[in-house]
């Protein structure tokens, strides 16, 4: 007798922040003796422009040979030129003025930090990261609905299965296979532009149905399931909070309806062939949209076991 | 924008002519209390599809005019392969969602008032119109067509409260400011 034992594998998809490169910017610095160091301050903060969005940048570094490095301004903001004129008249006046380069950007991760502050001293405050470690019941919970996507999926391997679930109650709310035959009738029918739709009739119907009846209530997060009393809850507004899973990466007008319905997570298991909105464009956490969701890219693993 | 593709040598006139039926779109969507944005799709010189903003009152954010449109002609019939000599009128820069929407059905050319800096796919937020190897079709878009009066129609709609918002704003005190707007 031999078995099929399916592991489950669920990777956060990294957001915009920590995929962020190395980017510097120069700016000017003289070398002082430390203590001249609250005088050039003063003088800094009197005459020359404020630093501008690199706010995480350290305005002293220690130099070598025991002596301070001090930023200036931003080679952005003033000229050379203008930086000599400003210092006549002052006791830093023959300093020789440097370039140096710092991180245009903030350091998001711990390993971001590592290498920016190789370059120029920065100041960094770890992210409070939500939702990002699951509970082993969530956990079991995503497993069991990645496996129902996958099954499914006809042998035809160009359908794209959706599932859209509450994280409250951990059921299937709308659900939608598409094939590619209707795809070719209807090229935007796609099947999570079709399970949004099954949300959003749902929550209509239930409207008009019980009009005299209290709004749903549907809660933040999984974490207040069963605490209905404390009134710290918010109606259904479009899918609000709620979880996606979808056999295939969403193309980019899928995600974006994903933004702009306000889910809370997306777990995909197949990568998009053709570019989808997450690992195309990050635009699960594209930081002028004005919504973003967690997005992890999930596998289903079979092994035969005898 | 150098990308090839279609152009229907609409006159200026034209384009006018039709970004005004857009804009009446618009202002029904309006009256309606839906985010004013309203659209015509022109076809051989025809009005072949009409759609504005049902978000509110069908409660699915994907409901803009351009999907909306879409949608009912499909139903009705016009054909798929027509697309690609259609021009779509619409009053605001079509959202990342709708710009991905219209590569998919291969539109030919779109012609927009205002841009949409918050959500624009054609070149405010993202270039989905341009960028290569997405799906569908490459498309060229001409801006600026009756521009201060999309922005107008959506300021009208922005100094009232959105009843539909999670959270709506009380916005008693806000006042519809026109005069950097140009309009008749």
């Amino acid at each position: 007798m031999s078995s099929i034992s399916r592991s489950v594998g669920i990777k956060r998809v990294p957001i915009e922040e920590e995929r962020q490169q190395l980017v510097t910017e120069l700016v000017f610095t003289i070398a002082i003796s430390p203590h001249q160091t609250a005088q050039v301050l003063k003088f800094i903060g009197q005459r020359l422009p404020k630093l501008s969005g690199i706010e995480h940048v350290k305005r002293v570094k220690k130099h070598p040979d025991g002596g301070l490095l001090v930023i200036m301004c931003q080679c952005s903001q003033i000229s050379r030129e203008e930086l000599s004129i400003e210092l006549q008249g002052t006791e830093w006046e023959t300093l020789e003025v440097a370039e140096h380069a710092v991180p245009t950007v903030a350091p998001y991760t711990a390993e971001q930090y590592d290498l920016w502050k190789a370059v120029w001293p920065v100041s960094y405050r770890p992210p409070v990261i939500v939702r990002t470690v699951l509970s082993p019941d969530d956990r079991e919970y995503i497993e069991r609905i990645l496996r129902y996507v996958a099954d499914s999926m006809s042998t035809d391997d160009e359908d794209v299965v959706v599932a859209i679930c509450s994280p409250h109650t951990r059921l299937i709310m709308a659900e939608t296979t598409v094939s590619q035959a209707s795809r070719k009738v209807h090229p935007l029918e796609h099947a999570a532009m079709c399970c949004i739709a099954q949300v959003a009739d749902a929550e209509l119907r239930r409207q008009e149905s019980a009009s005299d009846v209290l709004p749903a209530k549907r809660p933040h997060s999984p974490s207040t399931v069963d605490d209905d009393s404390n009134g710290d809850y918010v109606a259904g507004y479009l899918c609000e909070g709620l979880d996606v899973f979808a056999s295939r990466e969403p193309c980019v007008m899928c995600t974006m309806a994903l933004v702009h319905s306000r889910i809370g997570r997306l777990f995909f298991l197949a990568a998009s062939p053709s570019g989808g909105g997450v690992s195309r464009y990050s635009m699960h956490s594209y930081k002028s949209l004005n919504h973003r969701f967690s997005a992890f890219q999930c596998s289903i693993t079979s092994t035969d076991k005898i | 924008m150098s990308t090839p593709g279609y152009d229907d040598g609409a006159s200026t006139s034209t384009r006018l002519d039709f970004m005004k039926q857009a804009l009446s779109m618009a202002n029904e969507a309006l009256d309606t209390k839906e985010v004013p944005v309203g659209c015509v799709f022109v076809h051989n010189n025809q009005i072949v599809g009409r759609g504005r903003n049902e978000t509110n009152a069908t409660k699915n954010g994907t409901r803009h005019a351009e999907l909306v449109a879409i949608d009912r002609m499909l139903a009705s019939g016009f054909p798929l392969t027509s697309f690609p000599q259609t021009t779509l009128y619409v009053t605001v820069e079509p959202c990342i969602m709708c710009a991905s929407a219209l590569r998919q059905i291969n539109i030919g050319l779109v012609v927009f008032g205002c841009h949409n800096d918050r959500f624009g796919g054609c070149g405010s937020v993202l270039h989905v119109n341009s960028d290569e190897g997405l799906d569908g079709t490459e498309y060229r878009y001409v801006s600026g067509v009756y521009k201060d009066e999309a922005i107008l129609m959506l300021r009208k709609f922005y100094v009232k409260e959105n009843e539909s918002a999670p959270q709506p704003r009380k916005k008693a005190d806000r006042k519809l400011k026109t005069l950097d707007l140009l309009v008749a």
